[in-house]
């Protein structure tokens, strides 16, 4: 597989996954009545996931290939006026 | 100390501040020299306007009383902002293209620029976000209630207005600054740099405010956020998420990822205002980071107000009241001025967005068609009902917000509200997401989906949030329509037990895939939706810029001037056109309108006005001889026949090329054929010529010399006899084996043992063998096998194999060893001899007719060359095989290979079959 090929399956299996952690039934595995540093755990879990999205699509931001830039429509903005 | 006139003061000076900062980047932005107001911090900043007062103070409020429930509010936008570039990419792809200026100018312009579609969207759009921006507004009331009241007791300047004076105050402030901000021109593309400098300033605010309580509240009226969670177990409040996560966690979930694609302000920021389709790689982490921060502190914010506030304080305000409560005015000042942030860029953005939708959609097809119509009509300024238009919108649907909130006024809190707003708009979502992705979605499923969904959200979520302002509908609810039980609002068709969201999401949703996809399996797209659907499914494949147009203009170019200007204003007009000329190297004057002038022209329009409105002005100025779709259409169905055909042309020729192939085969095989019948004519002719040579010759000796001795006359006389019956032989032979080849002659198929034949055809060579002065060896013997076929025929095989051993072999003891097996289900006989053998060359063609194993031999021992070929014609008829086995050593060795019978391969024994 291409790497560009790799990276945008990457991208799509981002959100598939991060959807399937923040649904029922994973995440009420972190749903245990637990404190740690007196914060329930689900609350580290949410925001763990959270953190982890996000800095996986910071990460694919890099990655993913840069489109050849559709040229701005004509007679837009300053130049063609 | 805040008095309710010093706070309302410094949200008029915050406002002055934005009005400022958004004239500052409008002028800059028309100068071009905004940069920094393109770049992708801004955009996601903008993005931000998601987070309204409903996150402001909703959240907190929301945590207090459904605990991690708010999360999930946050949660649905991050996998669609982090999954960026599936759906938002194509989104923003698609706008930039078709110039699409709102959520219902894509719907429309996809489902072959429906004009009924997107106005359907809009109206949808007014309603759904109505009771959004009641809840801006009650927020912002009851914020200037909460700070003001605890602070002031002296009366005196507005602080004994009313929430509806106070929310009507409000509104006519956010109609001023959105009508001069957002409808200043008609724009190219719809974007409002200076209302997105201050949505992201406004961005930048809400986030301090917010986070600046969160640090007050954890960290210095608390001490810690462990003691935050010690002191609410302490006051009894469950800290842990119970069953939260459950079927309302889901639907939410769904909502907030359908809202923040479908909202027609998140719609305006993220597509129409997009300047730069890179700008989403940015977006695609930092929202959902932004999300993160905002809502970090929103569970203690809320624990630590259950813990220390009195029983009956609204959570929906503890961000100011927390403040305030420990005496931190101007903290809470801040906080206000925060939500009121969030409140403020909510009203804006999205009064611009519906105002666009409400003046292209409703007020520009209802002015093209009328009568009076500005469609061709004089002298009539089209840019200037747009802008009117859009200003009255804005006022109209700030006021539908204030009538919403006066009549629902204290009904509850403020997240379900934002909810029921979520839940209506999220009927585009089906629509739109058939839209990008499936080719064969109609105009007809689009908008048959679009109202089944709408008419259950409003019978099922918009109507009960009226329960307690009116009886009629508190009534309705209870018992059904005309005590219907089935069609309760919140039990319809008999399903109970759900949360009323989950109940409404789940059937709005459901109805509205399932209508969508079913109405579109049975009705057809017309030409233009065809069209349509592959510029939209398609959108990373084609060349961009290219745009598919059909209208063939009779119109001149004068003409499409004349509408140009009349929409776009005189200037960008002539921008247009000049531009066109100067890339055709012409005079404007001499410009043809072409259709590539007229498909820029109309996206032009379609920039300004939406797709279906520009559609539809284009057709009336060069409906001259238009091509209608539909002829393109049969054009080139006509195009793909004729590639058909060819197609088709191309497939006979290649038939008819390897049947040509096959021909020029069959004649090289008769031709060969030709020269072996040739061959073997003169072979014969050969054969037969040397014995007639010698009967003649001896015959003419005999006639001419009377006086021969009796004796060398009767050896003469016994030449030509045997010479003759040599010939007699060979004219035998020769009509046996043509015979045989064309299989004339009736074959006796019956079992026959073929070890007893072997036996029979060693006793005839027994003599000749003896005579020759040679062993036969006998090799292993099989005891009997049966076989089927002739058993003369085969005794004649067997005793020209052995005939032929015994007289080539010239070796100094001949011997000939025969030996029989079983291999598989086969008879293998095989003759062997230490003779010459035969030489590698001849090996192929010892089969073959008139061919000797040996060339020259005297005629006396050479036989006719023929019975190998007979054998060879004998043993195939009986389905075996002769064959030169491979050479070991010296001499040669023959086998013979016949399928055995006898058991179950014995099958119809006796039969004689005429063989063919």
């Amino acid at each position: 597989m291409p790497e560009h090929r790799r990276i945008e399956n990457a991208a799509f299996a981002l959100p598939v996954f991060g959807a399937a952690l923040i649904f029922p039934p994973i995440i009420n595995v972190f749903n245990v009545e637990v404190r740690l540093f007196g914060v329930p755990l689900e609350v580290y879990y949410v925001f763990g996931v959270w953190m982890l999205l996000i800095l996986a699509a910071f990460r694919l931001s890099r990655l993913l290939p840069r489109a050849e830039r559709p040229p701005d429509p004509p007679a837009d903005g300053p130049g063609a006026s | 100390m805040l008095t309710t006139n010093f706070v309302v003061g410094s949200a008029v000076a915050y406002v002055g501040l934005l009005f400022v900062l958004a004239y500052v980047s409008d002028y800059r932005a028309r100068r071009g020299e905004a940069r920094f107001l393109r770049s992708p911090l801004i955009y996601t900043l903008s993005i931000s306007v998601y987070c309204t007062s409903w996150t402001f103070y909703g959240a907190v409020g929301s945590a207090a009383r459904g605990g991690f429930e708010f999360l999930a509010i946050y949660l649905g936008p991050t996998i669609v902002f982090v999954g960026w570039w599936y759906i938002l990419r194509k989104l923003v792809r698609i706008g930039r293209t078709l110039r699409i200026t709102s959520v219902a100018d894509l719907l429309s312009s996809r489902f072959g620029k429906s004009g009924r579609l997107a106005v359907l969207v809009t109206l949808i759009a007014v309603i759904g976000t109505t009771p959004y921006i009641a809840l801006q507004l009650k927020a912002i009331t009851t914020s200037i209630q909460v700070v003001g009241a605890l602070n002031t007791s002296q009366a005196g300047g507005l602080s004994g207005a009313s929430d509806a004076t106070l929310a009507l105050g409000i509104a006519a402030g956010m109609a001023l600054f959105t009508i001069l901000f957002g409808t200043r021109n008609v724009d190219a593309k719809e974007q409002h740099h200076g209302v997105v400098a201050a949505i992201a300033f406004e961005a930048i605010v809400k986030l301090v405010a917010l986070v600046s309580v969160g640090v007050f509240v954890v960290f210095f009226a608390s001490g810690g956020i462990e003691a935050v969670y010690d002191r609410a177990v302490e006051k009894g409040v469950d800290i842990f998420s119970g069953d939260t996560f459950g079927p309302r966690w889901v639907s939410i979930l769904v909502l907030s990822g359908a809202a923040v694609i479908c909202l027609p302000r998140q719609f305006q920021i993220t597509v129409v205002e997009n300047s730069d389709e890179d700008h989403l790689r940015t977006a695609g982490w930092a929202f959902p980071a932004y999300l993160m921060v905002m809502s970090l502190f929103t569970m203690p914010i809320a624990l630590f107000g259950l813990s220390v506030m009195p029983a009956g304080a609204n959570p929906d305000m503890f961000v100011l009241t927390l403040p305030l409560h420990a005496g931190q005015n101007f903290l809470a000042l801040f906080a206000f001025i925060g939500g009121f942030s969030s409140a403020t860029s909510m009203i804006i953005v999205a009064t611009i967005a519906l105002s666009i939708m409400v003046s292209n959609h409703i007020v520009m097809p209802i002015a093209l068609r009328s009568p009076i119509g500005i469609g061709l009509g004089e002298g009539q300024d089209v840019s200037r009902l747009l802008l009117n238009s859009r200003r009255i919108s804005i006022a109209v649907i700030l006021f539908l917000g204030l009538v919403y909130f006066w009549l629902t006024g204290d009904s509850g809190a403020l997240a379900p509200i934002g909810l029921i707003s979520f839940a209506g708009v999220a009927q585009f979502l089906p629509p739109l997401i058939a839209a990008l992705y499936w080719r064969e979605a109609t105009v007809k499923g689009a908008i048959a989906a679009t109202a089944v969904g709408f008419a259950v959200w409003a019978w099922s979520m918009f109507l009960p949030s009226f329960q307690s302002a009116s009886p009629a509908v508190a009534s309705l609810m209870a018992t059904g329509p005309f005590g219907i039980g089935f069609l309760r609002p919140e039990a319809l068709f008999g399903l109970t037990g759900f949360d009323p969201l989950v109940h409404s999401v789940f059937w709005s949703l459901f109805l509205n895939s399932a209508t969508l996809v079913l109405v579109s399996l049975m009705t057809r797209q017309s030409a233009l939706e065809r069209i349509q659907s592959t510029l939209f499914v398609d959108v990373f494949r084609r060349p961009s810029g290219e745009h598919a147009n059909f209208i063939r203009g009779s119109a001149t170019a004068n003409d499409l001037f004349f509408v140009a200007q009349r929409v776009l204003g005189v200037e960008r007009a002539l921008g247009l056109f000049e531009g066109f000329a100067r890339e055709r190297g012409v005079s404007r004057a001499g410009i043809e309108p072409t259709p590539e002038l007229i498909g820029r022209l109309e996206r032009e329009l379609a920039g300004s006005i939406g797709a279906a409105s520009a559609h539809v002005m284009l057709s009336k100025v060069v409906s001259g001889d238009e091509v209608s779709l539909e002829e393109v259409m049969r054009i080139a169905d006509e195009t793909q026949q004729v590639i058909e055909y060819s197609q088709q042309l191309e497939q006979k020729s290649a038939e008819l090329r390897s049947t040509a192939q096959m021909l020029q085969q069959a004649n090289a095989r008769l031709r060969e054929l030709d020269s072996q019948k040739d061959d073997f004519l003169s072979q014969v002719s050969h054969e037969v010529r040397t014995p007639m040579t010698s009967i003649r010759s001896f015959s003419e000796i005999l006639l001419s010399h009377d006086d021969l001795e009796p004796g060398q006359r009767d050896r003469f006389l016994s030449t030509i006899h045997n010479e003759s019956l040599r010939l007699t032989k060979l004219l035998d032979e020769i009509l046996d084996l043509s015979a045989l080849e064309r299989g004339e002659r009736e074959w006796e198929r019956v079992p026959v043992d073929a070890e007893e034949t072997l036996s029979r055809a060693l006793a005839v060579c027994e003599p000749l063998a003896r005579q020759r002065s040679m062993a036969i060896e006998i090799g292993d013997r099989v005891r009997s096998a049966t076989v089927s076929g002739d058993a003369d025929r085969l005794a004649q095989v067997f005793i020209n194999l052995l005939t032929n051993a015994i007289k080539y072999n010239d070796a100094p003891a001949p011997v000939v060893r025969v030996s029989s097996m079983r291999v598989r289900r086969n008879y293998v006989v095989e003759v062997a001899d230490n003779g010459p053998g035969i030489a590698p060359p001849d090996r192929k063609r010892i089969f073959e007719k008139f061919s000797r194993g040996r060339r020259g031999g005297s005629p006396d021992e050479g036989g006719s060359g023929l019975g190998l070929a007979i054998s060879m014609q004998i043993v195939r008829r009986m389905n075996g095989k002769l064959e030169l086995a491979d050479g070991t050593g010296r001499g040669a060795c023959f086998r013979v290979t016949l399928p055995l019978v006898g058991g179950v391969a014995g099958r119809q024994p006796g039969v004689t079959e005429k063989a063919r």
